[in-house]
């Protein structure tokens, strides 16, 4: 079983866009995957049209076990499951500060899922708290889409930092350019500045597309209805690319 | 493959109640349905006469040139573009399907048990979100084999999402209420009544207050009724056991003629035994031969193994050469119009059975009175054997045996059970050595014929045959010596007073 998170501290770079999209590709190649929504604002469970049950919260997360197995949906999709988020994940790091070894309690809680399943995407929240610590512990692939401006910049630089300060593994973050923007001279010098310079950005660019968007209107993933459009074939090749790594 | 094989789901049979167009109408919110599109498939189901597959749990499917093994835990799936059956594990490349399939039939063969043309309807249901809940299939279903007529079976296959098992309840309660299934084999099979049970041992129903010709009425009609369902076997050469099967009800109903034969008319009695006796002079040497054909394996061992090993191939081709032979000796009889004749005088002695009775009685009195004297008759043969007897005496003596086992066969429900096992279990230590002592015999004196009538010069067949005919004869000497030892405790003061308690 590989653990992929989608991360960034920042908000709305494309995170679950990627998520879901990803997890989707990888299970129509005949993967059983899993997609965790981690996130409170429960957009990736939102565009499966899965809502929780009534008794799953941030406890039964913790939990794990059947308590987990209990909760995790199938999507419409084949290969395809989805454990949804709720909006009690908001605790999850005071629930988290309780426990004993709170940094590695999500890879406990992951572990005996590895039977059934090949891939686990996480869409993780926008922050850098225990819950992201977990994340990290926990992924074998950290990848944070990347809006090229200074201000992502930023958030991957702090991002290297605080791996090296808690002593993690580096080289399993990969980074990709998301929403780009062909027509933003910016953009353009950002990809082609950073590409040169930084070994762990990955290839394939995803633009910005209202394809993508409308993802909330279709409420399904991308390829699934549109296989042709650009962002669609990007994301097919970022796939492509995850999965030899 | 059409998913609804494959998938393990709950199944309602909605007995034509519900279909396509009502179904919409039978929704509460917040369901909806849609539907895909249609389509048509055939399926066959194949497993052994005897169900062998079925009672092992397995059920083998055939459609859109695919087969599928499929078991509560595991399903292998293989390509089948040719349009025959397969006949048996032979017939598969796939090592593990041909594994499980030799294990599960051993001798017998694949056959046909039925064929459905289903026209199948797909939908989804969805909630209030229009998040699929389940994938379903809404079955028309219609036997082309066995014909059973126009009736169209509509079958419903909900499979339900992981998550959402509680919410397809809920729709399901909505339902006009229908027999639930394990699967679509399951559905099917209990809907055109498909019975997969072990048709060798037919059950009898017999009671200690009945009068004996009801007994033998019983016991025939039930062996009469196997006879003809293997017939068709026989015809088709599909495996070994259809013969067997059918010889062996042959001889039950024969047996139960010569043992009893002061309740029917003695004329009539003789004549349906003279009839059986005919289908053995064509059924004996075809099953002769069909035994022997499976022991190359057991003859290449029999011999030192620095022999060339040539020469038993040699023998087994002839053997199959006689076996044709036999066989079309025994299809002719089938399809003759003697065959026919004796066939149509059976039925009629049934449905006269009546006017044929000249004297009835208490079945557990007839009973008992006739266990114990053939077991009397077994003692007294057995003991005047002496290791100087010819083979015909041994043959004699196992003929006997054989009697009784089938008067206990027929007759034991109606004793205390765990008593009858256990006078069964002592006999059948006696009777397989004087079986095997009558397969050797029946060996040897197969390979002198092929000797006299060969007419080989070859020295190396001579030799083979000169060796086999010797380790069997010496085989043949071992029996003997031990068949002493277990007629002693046959005939041990412990059995006798068993049977007097029994019996007496």
């Amino acid at each position: 079983m590989k653990i992929i998170a989608l991360y960034s501290m920042k908000g709305g770079v494309g995170k679950t866009a990627a998520a879901v999209n990803l997890a989707y590709l990888a299970a129509s190649s005949g993967n059983s995957t899993l997609l965790l929504d981690m996130d409170p604002q429960a957009s990736a469970s939102y565009y499966f049209r899965i809502k929780p049950g009534k008794k799953h919260n941030v406890g039964s997360l913790i939990k794990g076990g059947k308590k987990l197995d209990k909760n995790i949906r199938e999507t419409d999709f084949e290969n395809l499951d989805l454990l949804p988020a709720d909006l009690s994940y908001r605790n999850l790091d005071l629930v988290l500060d309780d426990l004993k070894k709170p940094q590695k309690k999500l890879r406990a809680v992951l572990s005996p899922l590895k039977k059934e399943y090949k891939y686990v995407f996480v869409d993780c929240p926008p922050n850098i708290t225990l819950v992201s610590e977990n994340i990290f512990n926990a992924a074998d692939m950290i990848i944070l889409p990347f809006i090229p401006t200074t201000l992502s910049y930023l958030t991957f630089e702090k991002l290297m930092g605080f791996f090296k300060e808690m002593n993690l593994k580096k080289s399993r973050i990969y980074s990709f350019f998301s929403m780009v923007e062909k027509r933003k001279k910016l953009h353009n010098q950002l990809i082609e500045e950073l590409s040169a310079k930084k070994k762990r950005f990955l290839d394939t660019i995803i633009p910005y597309s209202t394809d993508v968007e409308k993802m909330g209107v279709y409420r399904a993933p991308l390829a699934s209805y549109n296989k042709r459009c650009g962002a669609s074939v990007a994301f097919n090749n970022l796939w492509k690319e995850i999965e030899k790594l | 493959m059409t998913p609804f094989l494959i998938n393990t789901q709950q199944i309602l049979v909605s007995n034509n109640s519900l279909s396509v167009r009502n179904l919409s109408s039978k929704l509460i919110n917040p369901y909806s349905i849609r539907w895909h599109k249609p389509f048509n498939s055939a399926v066959s189901f194949l497993d052994s006469f005897d169900g062998r597959l079925f009672r092992a749990g397995y059920v083998l499917t055939l459609a859109d040139q695919k087969i599928l093994l499929k078991s509560k835990g595991e399903y292998f799936k293989v390509e089948w573009p040719m349009s025959s059956f397969p006949r048996g594990p032979e017939d598969f490349r796939h090592t593990k399907v041909k594994k499980l399939l030799k294990e599960l039939l051993d001798i017998r063969s694949l056959t046909k048990i039925l064929t459905v043309k289903v026209t199948a309807n797909p939908f989804l249901i969805l909630n209030a979100d229009l998040k699929t809940i389940a994938r379903c299939h809404l079955l028309y279903c219609k036997s082309t084999y066995p014909q059973t007529g126009d009736a169209v079976k509509s079958i419903f296959m909900f499979n339900p999402l992981r998550g959402y098992e509680a919410d397809v309840k809920q729709f399901q309660k909505n339902l006009p209420s229908s027999t639930s299934y394990f699967d679509f084999s399951d559905a099917l099979f209990k809907e055109y009544e498909i019975d997969l049970k072990n048709y060798s041992k037919p059950f009898y129903s017999l009671e200690g207050k009945k009068n004996i010709s009801q007994a033998i009425y019983e016991i025939l009609y039930k062996n009469f009724l196997i006879l003809q369902k293997n017939e068709k076997g026989i015809i088709n050469d599909i495996d070994i056991e259809f013969l067997h099967d059918y010889r062996v009800a042959c001889r039950r109903m024969r047996s139960v003629l010569s043992l009893i034969k002061t309740v029917i008319d003695l004329p009539v009695n003789q004549m349906l035994q003279l009839d059986l006796k005919h289908i053995g002079i064509y059924s004996g040497p075809l099953r002769d031969l069909d035994v022997y054909l499976r022991r190359e394996e057991e003859y290449k061992a029999l011999l030192p193994k620095n022999w060339s090993q040539k020469e038993i191939h040699t023998i087994f081709i002839r053997l199959k050469k006689q076996r044709r032979q036999a066989y079309q000796n025994m299809l002719k009889m089938l399809k003759s119009a003697e065959y026919n004749e004796v066939v149509n005088r059976w039925k009629d002695f049934f449905a006269n059975f009546d006017s044929h009775i000249i004297k009835d009685g208490s079945l557990l009195l007839t009973t008992s009175a006739l266990i114990l004297k053939w077991f009397k008759r077994i003692i007294k043969e057995g003991e005047m054997l002496t290791a100087v007897d010819p083979d015909d005496k041994f043959h004699s003596l196992r003929i006997s045996c054989k009697k009784l086992r089938y008067l206990l066969e027929f007759f034991g429900p109606l004793y205390p059970q765990l008593l009858v096992n256990k006078a069964v279990k002592q006999l059948k230590k006696l009777q397989d050595n004087l079986g095997e002592f009558n397969d050797y015999s029946v060996q040897i004196d197969t390979l002198n014929q092929l000797l006299d009538s060969s007419g080989s010069k070859k020295s190396e067949f001579i030799k083979t045959v000169a060796g086999l005919i010797s380790v069997l004869d010496y085989k043949m000497h071992q029996l003997r010596d031990e068949f002493y030892t277990l007629f002693a405790d046959f005939s041990s003061q412990e059995n006798i007073k068993l049977y007097n308690k029994l019996f007496g």
